[in-house]
């Protein structure tokens, strides 16, 4: 057991804030202004990373763009975004690939971390399970690359078991392909969203859950009846962290797929980077870089802003 | 000539030995033992899965580029021409599909991978062992002669390309950027002379012929027997390098590699068929020429000025 | 009774089942990996994959005669590190301001610098590279290090915010009434009562920038800034294919240090990896 000394599963509040203090040689003016001061730093650091590339990538979006070619082609881009099937290909294969692979995760480390947080060697647990997470995903794409194409070694195992008979086409089929990326992402991600439950878990009340014990719960009772619904703050701001990190993927289907076959895995990532770097035609990639932003400021307002002010009373 | 070729390769046929004269009941002739692509469909048909792990054919059928090139290096054997004399894309015709039709076929003797194989993969999987033969790069036939990272040393054999029935003689293919010399030269055979060099300079083989006191750039670099010993492609190449083809390096190309290969690998995995794959790469290549200042008045690039690149076989007698 | 204890025993059982499977689901593809990185490469990709290979130090002597992997060790170090500091000099005022005062726009700034982290990288990465591009920043260090910082500002400010949120109020009276100011009070009082939280933000602030991909492929080109993560995609593309055991030895090279500190923080891991949402 670790940790005992934090208080609480909570989703952290803002502080109530320091409304007499006493700047006793400042003037007023300097004691409103000190704590922008002290926020504007990161901030222009960040407006810089993001406001200028989001101007550049609106006004590119409205060029055909050959390098330093720019030609003006108005709404043209946007046009042919909406028009374009692989765009909508690669929406619906994030949400999908993305979809699945997130709701497997939370089923996997609500499973593990139920059956390990009063687990004696729970110590040992956490830091085997850990370990997926700690390699580079790149390095990871390359161990699922190896495992399920090149090197052959799942269809080997499957024909060894009598499962199969011939090596698995895995590029060739959409949901074979797509499994690859899920199982790749589910195994280096499984354990981000195990430390998060195991700690909400071992942070509840035992007092509580003795209760409910001697009452004659079983362990699957207090789990659906206490810990869920106790956890569900920790539930959403953890599955909305994973599930911003895996609509962006992108490495494992630079690495594993490129989209193979015909687009079926392609993400959204994927999508604007090969347009962009591969085709050169950066006046249509920021067009759908714009619409990209567009949905993210959206879900960051919708989902986002409620799952960390969902603690907050 | 303008612009200097940054990646260059030459796809070729390679064929295990042992396996693929079996089959055939004899030694191997690199000029007559398979003659045509209806051939080594029927090879690769016989040696799929007849040894446990070895499929019939490799081919690079992966997204963009990779399927491009496979596909267009079959189709220039049936005749096939991307543009017409008013930059119009014509690669969705009789040859263009006779092409298609060539490489759905050989899909279906080939690896499990082909589907997403670029480069890498094939070779991978041609240097290991897994494949009985192999439509590949110039590379993969000098570098399975390494027994450091080749499984096959000494177990394989570079073809010269096979034809389609009806068509014509025309390999090498020059994939990658490299196109723009060969097609934009008042001298093709020069610039293909440059790129075999360029194209054949694995390592090993350039210093072979630098210690041999070969200087590049001569034709003699590829028939060099020094070089042809540490690298089959040359000798190959050098025999057929007066029939070979290649794609011209036009504005907007990159972009037109990645939406004809996309569309290709679409039908490679059987989501679409043949037909419909080039009928879709050839209006978006339109689009893309349009964008890229075609079909007006005055075209970036003048037609005539590259149709002698295009195809360096026209009326030399074929070799066999 | 008997049939209780039956019943722990056997519902132990199935725990130690689930949590086996699983530990071995975690390992072996790992352990295999390594076994990758210590064969000869004819022994990678073969008709049937081998389970027992030879054992062989090709890949370990490739990595470090063959390639500049001292480059690609120091520019992810430098990059990495340089990238914290900064995060580290523009979080912990920022942090401060948020979690300590109250005034008009607290919560939309607060907000603002949160909905960075969820900004897809391939959003700006085409703006971004021409920027470099203009800056004369690409295939440089210094381009890493900003762009690392810039991705992990959000997280590293909410994690310390969310540390400082919890210290009590009386520690930083007591200083006032003593007549200490606001930036003494952060220097002397805070800093030092929340620097474990200040080394999560910084080791979890490293390790996604370890792992940054997208960005760190556009802008690094040669040995003067790839990356240990981009030079693995990096011994794919030549002509000498995909070197697997070069990439694994590669992988658990970097693996070490990163597993040996995140151990070290593993108490502070759930809270840091949820910018500080989730306590405990």
């Amino acid at each position: 057991m670790t940790d005992t000394s934090m208080s609480g599963t909570g989703v952290a509040s803002a502080s109530p804030g320091m409304p007499d203090r006493h700047f006793k040689r400042r003037s007023k003016r300097l004691r409103v202004m000190f704590p922008y001061l002290l926020v504007t730093p990161a901030v222009a650091f960040l407006l810089m990373i993001t406001l200028y590339p989001g101007a550049y990538a609106i006004i590119q979006s409205l060029f055909y763009v050959k390098f330093a070619n720019w030609q003006f082609v108005g709404t043209e881009n946007y046009r042919d975004l909406f028009g374009d099937r692989e765009f909508w290909t690669a929406l619906w294969n994030t949400f999908v690939i993305g979809g699945v692979a997130l709701t497997l995760e939370c089923v996997l480390a609500l499973l593990i971390s139920f059956y390990a947080y009063r687990d004696p060697w729970i110590k040992g647990w956490r830091i085997i399970f850990l370990v997926p997470m700690l390699f580079m995903p790149s390095a990871v794409a390359f161990i699922w690359k190896l495992a399920f194409m090149d090197g052959r070694v799942i269809s080997d195992l499957l024909i060894r078991l009598g499962f199969i008979d011939n090596n698995i086409g895995w590029t060739s089929s959409i949901w074979l392909s797509r499994l690859t990326l899920i199982v790749a992402d589910v195994w280096q991600w499984t354990p981000f969203l195990f430390i998060i439950f195991v700690a909400a878990l071992q942070g509840q009340d035992e007092e509580v859950e003795e209760a409910a014990r001697l009452d004659g719960a079983g362990w699957a009772q207090i789990f659906w009846n206490i810990s869920l619904p106790m956890m569900r703050p920790v539930i959403a701001v953890a599955v909305v962290l994973r599930g911003i990190d895996i609509m962006t993927m992108f490495t494992n289907v630079y690495i594993m797929t490129q989209g193979t076959p015909g687009g079926t895995t392609e993400t959204i990532s994927y999508f604007i980077y090969r347009i962009g770097f591969k085709s050169f035609n950066f006046g249509y990639a920021s067009a759908a870089s714009v619409v990209m932003l567009i949905m993210t400021l959206i879900i960051a307002q919708l989902i986002v802003k409620r799952a960390f002010k969902s603690g907050k009373e | 000539m303008y612009g200097i070729p940054f990646d260059c390769d030459f796809q070729m046929v390679h064929l295990r030995k042992s396996m693929v004269e079996e089959v055939l009941g004899g030694p191997i002739d690199r000029w007559s033992s398979v003659p045509t692509y209806d051939e080594l469909i029927r090879i690769s048909s016989e040696l799929n899965g007849k040894v446990p792990g070895v499929a019939g054919v490799g081919l690079m059928g992966a997204r963009g580029m990779w399927s491009t090139y496979t596909w267009e290096h079959v189709a220039a054997q049936a005749g096939m021409m991307l543009f017409d004399e008013n930059w119009e894309p014509i690669f969705n015709g009789d040859a263009g599909n006779k092409g298609m039709d060539t490489i759905l076929a050989l899909s279906k003797n080939a690896i499990e991978g082909y589907a997403g194989a670029g480069w890498g993969e094939n070779r991978a999987a041609w240097l290991g062992g897994q494949v009985a033969t192999n439509i590949s790069w110039q590379d993969s036939g000098t570098q399975a002669m390494r027994p450091d990272q080749s499984q096959i040393v000494g177990d394989f054999v570079t073809i010269y390309e096979p034809r389609i029935s009806g068509g014509r003689f025309a390999p090498p293919n020059i994939a990658g950027s490299t196109s723009c010399v060969a097609a934009s030269s008042q001298n093709p055979e020069g610039a293909f002379l440059m790129l075999a060099f360029l194209t054949t300079s694995s390592i090993m083989a350039m210093n072979e012929a630098n210690a041999n006191g070969v200087g590049p750039g001569y034709r003699s670099v590829l028939t060099n027997p020094n070089l042809q010993a540490v690298s089959q492609p040359a000798e190959v190449m050098a025999a057929s390098l007066e029939y070979a083809w290649c794609a011209p390096r036009l504005p907007g190309m990159f972009e037109m590699e990645q939406v004809i290969g996309n569309e290709v690998n679409r039908a490679l995995v059987n989501q679409i068929s043949g037909k419909e794959a080039l009928d879709n790469a050839a209006a978006a290549v339109r689009k893309i020429m349009k964008q890229n200042g075609f079909y007006g008045a005055k075209p970036p690039v003048d037609y005539a000025s590259v149709a002698p690149g295009l195809w360096v076989g026209k009326d030399k007698a074929l070799p066999f | 009774m008997a049939s209780q204890r039956r019943k722990k025993n056997e519902s132990h059982l199935f725990r130690y089942i689930i949590l086996g499977a699983w530990a071995l689901f975690c390992l072996v593809p790992v352990l295999w990996f390594l076994s990758i990185g210590l064969r000869p490469r004819t022994e990678i990709i073969t008709q049937q994959p081998i389970y027992w290979p030879h054992f062989s130090l090709d890949a370990w002597h490739m990595v470090w005669t063959d390639w500049p992997m001292g480059y690609y060790l120091r520019n992810s170090v430098v990059s990495i590190i340089g990238s914290v500091v900064i995060d580290l000099v523009l979080a912990i005022p920022a942090a401060y301001s948020l979690a300590r005062y109250t005034y008009r726009g607290r919560e939309d700034i607060g907000f603002y610098i949160l909905s960075t982290r969820m900004m897809a990288p391939a959003i700006v990465a085409i703006p971004i590279f021409f920027l470099f591009k203009n800056m004369d920043l690409l295939d440089t260090v210094w381009a890493l290090m900003i762009i690392y910082a810039a991705i992990n500002l959000s997280l590293i400010t909410w994690i310390i915010r969310s540390y400082m949120l919890d210290i009590p109020k009386e520690l930083e009276d007591a200083a006032r009434t003593d007549g200490a100011s606001d930036l003494r009070i952060l220097w002397e009082i805070i800093i030092p009562v929340i620097l474990p939280g200040i080394i999560t933000a910084g080791v979890i602030g490293a390790i996604f920038a370890i792992n940054e991909f997208l960005f760190t492929l556009l802008i690094a080109s040669t040995k003067s800034a790839y990356t240990m993560s981009v030079a693995l995609a990096n011994f794919t593309g030549g002509s000498d294919g995909v070197i697997y055991n070069a990439i694994a030895l590669v992988a658990f090279i970097a693996f070490v240090p990163v597993f040996l500190v995140v151990v070290a923080i593993q108490k502070h891991l759930s809270r840091g990896l949820t910018m500080g949402a989730v306590k405990g």
